[in-house]
């Protein structure tokens, strides 16, 4: 498969409803409403992004809107962002525009993404004390025996 | 544009393509030509659809002409449909003219149909 590169296209004219997983570099230069999780993402000037996106590196020149968790992050002059932007690093061109929630290193402050959005922490807390009790008592147990 | 200090990084391709790793699930429809090579559960609306020896298309493609060289499970409305030799089809077809090299899988129902609008 050379002659397709290792590109995913979606096109000027594509409509795109659904899923994508497991995409290397993904090209967007059409409509789509998905969930995608890829390395590398490109939003085209005339593409349209509605939806989820989890990648090493998001280039955005059309619009989106969604939740994106991306390393890094380079809105082009003509980006327009909506939604919530988890990064490490990010590039806004002059005219780009964001109007968005913005999270620096996420992976840091949050692995379990649901700890930071619901701000109830107590419902993993206990788990881990109980984890944490469970593996205490054997040792204590053992050096009873 | 030359000028500018942020050109877009790509040119918008018009054609659209589906790499051989990709999975999805959902709908596609385009109007210029699509390369499909990855895994896809659900539909294809194109005008000249290409399904590439790596893809496995579960669903109902619709398109003006049709290419298969991979595995499609599925009902297929096209005009033109041509199956190559790494072809596998499991499904109905409903077109108006077809090709079918020798070494085809092809387990379908057949159905003639006057050219359809795609």
């Amino acid at each position: 498969m050379d002659k397709l590169g290792s590109k995913t296209i979606i096109g000027a004219s594509a409509t795109f409803t659904g899923k994508i997983a497991n995409a290397s570099v993904v090209e967007v230069h059409g409509k789509v409403n998905a969930d995608l999780i890829a390395e590398k993402v490109t939003i085209g000037e005339a593409g349209r992004f509605d939806g989820a996106i989890r990648a090493d590196l998001v280039v955005v020149s059309g619009h989106y809107e969604g939740k994106m968790q991306a390393g890094s992050i380079w809105a082009t002059a003509t980006a327009s962002i909506s939604g919530k932007l988890h990064y490490e690093t990010l590039q806004m061109d002059r005219g780009a525009a964001l109007n968005c929630h913005i999270v620096h290193n996420w992976r840091a402050k949050a692995d379990d993404p649901e700890q930071s959005n619901a701000g109830n922490s107590d419902v993993p807390l206990p788990d881990a004390s109980n984890s944490a009790k469970t593996g205490t008592v054997p040792s204590s147990s053992k050096k009873g025996v | 544009m030359f000028g500018k200090n942020s050109v877009s990084p790509v040119a918008a391709p018009n054609h659209s393509q589906i790499n051989e790793d990709v999975r999805i699930s959902g709908s596609i429809t385009v109007s210029q030509p699509l390369v499909m090579a990855g895994q896809l559960d659900g539909d294809i609306k194109a005008g000249e659809l290409h399904i590439a020896s790596t893809a496995i298309v579960s669903g109902d493609v619709t398109a003006q002409n049709v290419t298969i060289d991979g595995r499609v499970y599925g009902v297929i409305v096209a005009d033109a449909v041509y199956l190559s030799a790494t072809a596998h089809f499991e499904g109905q077809l409903n077109c108006h003219g077809i090709a079918i090299d020798n070494g085809a899988y092809v387990d379908a129902k057949f159905i003639k149909e006057t050219v359809t609008n795609g």
